[in-house]
């Protein structure tokens, strides 16, 4: 029995579904928003084109939705990195059980799903940006804090013990080496924080109200309460796009094995 | 740095005791029980015929899900090219879409369904959210130790059937069984793309508790979320050990 490493074709099932499921959606949300909103039923004005609902969205009506979503993404990104350097840093050499149980705290508050957390912070905060802020760092951290641990676990640490050999403190040798070889890892887990932050929605919808609506919420609400189906779209398509350049960039030279 | 670590966990972990807390309250007010508790909530929430027929709907569909998230992961899996880098980029790409965006284009796809196929769509879609994490478990256990059981097995004369069922299927079901129930969690706990597709009467949990948690919030909201986190968290643990079993 051979292994069967040039078997490609072995995942075609589960391209075939990513495809099915994701490129007709999106070909779908685009050509919805540049499609007049239609009038009564259906979901927009069939043979119809318009740029309007892009150019409502830059326009000084549309762009503080924009600029908000953004600034809530970079704020949470900010929260959630530190925190799952925090979280990730102790596990990185941890080994058998003690790194499963690691991983189960880590984990659990994802593993136990969104309506337990979200509750408690609907009951504990006062409705807010703010609190919406502090939910998505919740509800993000753990999958920030797991892309960064695998990061970690595949570096060797016995450079640190090295630097501490040559004479260099704990924080030196923390923020000399450690930092600089965690960086892939830490870009990797901002990317993740602010393409969902970017795209965050169960924190503003329910935390924030109308005061902090992002593109995700507002999609929502255009499309659930005003009917605007197109607009709703447009705004998918641009969230798209924000959420796509940031999984693009990426520093040169950041690779596995080939640290800055 | 321990004790920051478990500082910062504890935060994490929190408003989960909180909402547990939250749940045994005895009176319909959001106060954290002291003297007296109650389960009068959790009585209430399943005798409820919305809370049970969202909650056996959650389970079944979860449980498609996770089958079918680890049917689809068992043959790249096998394949060892499909996780090279161009294809881990496919296969996180559901998980990294913006879900609203990309439940508001299937909708118009949903909408041309039937409602059978409209749940297919869902379960399928929630499916591909957990497949990344299948794929990982069960790519691990098809090791090169486990290909070489195999070629091993053929080498002592079993066919290719009977050295899977005899070393490769014994070997690789606690990483499926791992796989399915962590797929499944994942979906079960699925909030944005079931609040989309959805439709009305056919809600799964997080569907159902969305416009509570929206406007006016009950505790019996709180007793439904300590039975999902009560499943999703034994589903997890269970997955987690039979990893872990491996790892000892």
């Amino acid at each position: 029995m051979r292994p069967a490493r040039a078997n490609g074709w072995l995942a075609w099932p589960a391209l075939a579904l990513v495809a099915l499921l994701v490129v007709p959606s999106t070909l779908m949300l685009v050509r919805l928003s540049l499609c007049q909103a239609a009038r009564g039923a259906g979901f927009y004005l069939a043979d119809s084109f318009t740029w309007d609902h892009f150019t409502r969205l830059v326009s000084p009506e549309g762009l503080p939705l924009v600029a908000f979503t953004v600034a809530f993404g970079l704020a949470v990104t900010a929260g959630v990195v530190p925190l799952a350097w925090l979280l990730a840093w102790p596990l990185r050499t941890s080994g058998g059980m003690g790194l499963i149980l690691g991983l189960l705290a880590l984990l659990a508050p994802r593993l136990a799903g969104m309506l337990g957390p979200l509750v408690a912070l609907r009951v504990l905060l006062p409705r807010g940006v703010v609190s919406a802020w502090l939910a998505e760092i919740f509800l993000i951290t753990p999958y920030a804090a797991l892309v960064l641990l695998v990061h970690l676990r595949g570096i060797d640490w016995t450079v640190l013990q090295a630097a501490r050999g040559l004479g260099a403190r704990s924080w030196q040798a923390v923020a000399r080496v450690g930092l600089p070889l965690a960086g892939p890892g830490l870009w990797l887990a901002g990317q993740l924080a602010l393409g969902w932050g970017l795209g965050a929605f169960l924190g503003p919808d329910i935390l924030a109200g109308p005061a902090g609506r992002t593109l995700a919420t507002d999609l929502h609400h255009q499309a659930f309460d005003n009917s605007r189906w197109s607009m709703a779209a447009a705004e998918g398509v641009l969230l798209l796009v924000l959420v796509a350049a940031v999984y693009l960039v990426r520093p040169s030279g950041w690779t596995r094995g080939n640290h800055p | 740095m321990r004790l920051l670590w478990t500082f910062v966990v504890l935060l994490l972990l929190a408003p989960l005791a909180v909402t547990l807390w939250l749940a045994f309250s005895p009176d319909p007010f959001f106060t954290l029980p002291v003297g007296d508790w109650s389960v009068r909530w959790f009585t209430q929430v399943l005798a409820s015929d919305q809370w049970r027929q969202a909650l056996i709907r959650s389970l079944w569909m979860a449980a498609l899900s996770g089958a079918l998230a680890v049917a689809l992961a068992l043959p790249p899996a096998w394949a060892s090219r499909a996780g090279t880098s161009w294809w881990l980029a496919v296969w996180l790409l559901p998980a990294c879409l913006p879900q609203a965006a990309w439940a508001m284009g299937l909708m118009p796809l949903a909408g041309a369904l039937p409602e059978g196929a409209r749940i297919v769509l869902l379960v399928a879609a929630q499916a591909l959210l957990g497949f990344p994490v299948a794929l990982l478990l069960i790519g691990l256990r098809m090791d090169s130790h486990f290909r070489r059981l195999l070629a091993a097995a053929a080498d002592l004369g079993a066919s290719p059937g009977q050295a899977w069922r005899r070393v490769g299927l014994p070997r690789l079901l606690p990483a499926v069984t791992a796989a399915f129930l962590l797929a499944a969690t994942l979906a079960f706990h699925e909030p944005v793309l079931c609040q989309f597709l959805c439709l009305p009467g056919g809600e799964t949990v997080p569907a159902l508790a969305w416009p509570t948690l929206r406007s006016s919030l009950t505790p019996l909201v709180a007793a439904m979320a300590s039975l999902t986190m009560g499943f999703g968290l034994a589903a997890a643990g269970l997955a987690l050990w039979l990893v872990g079993r491996r790892a000892r």
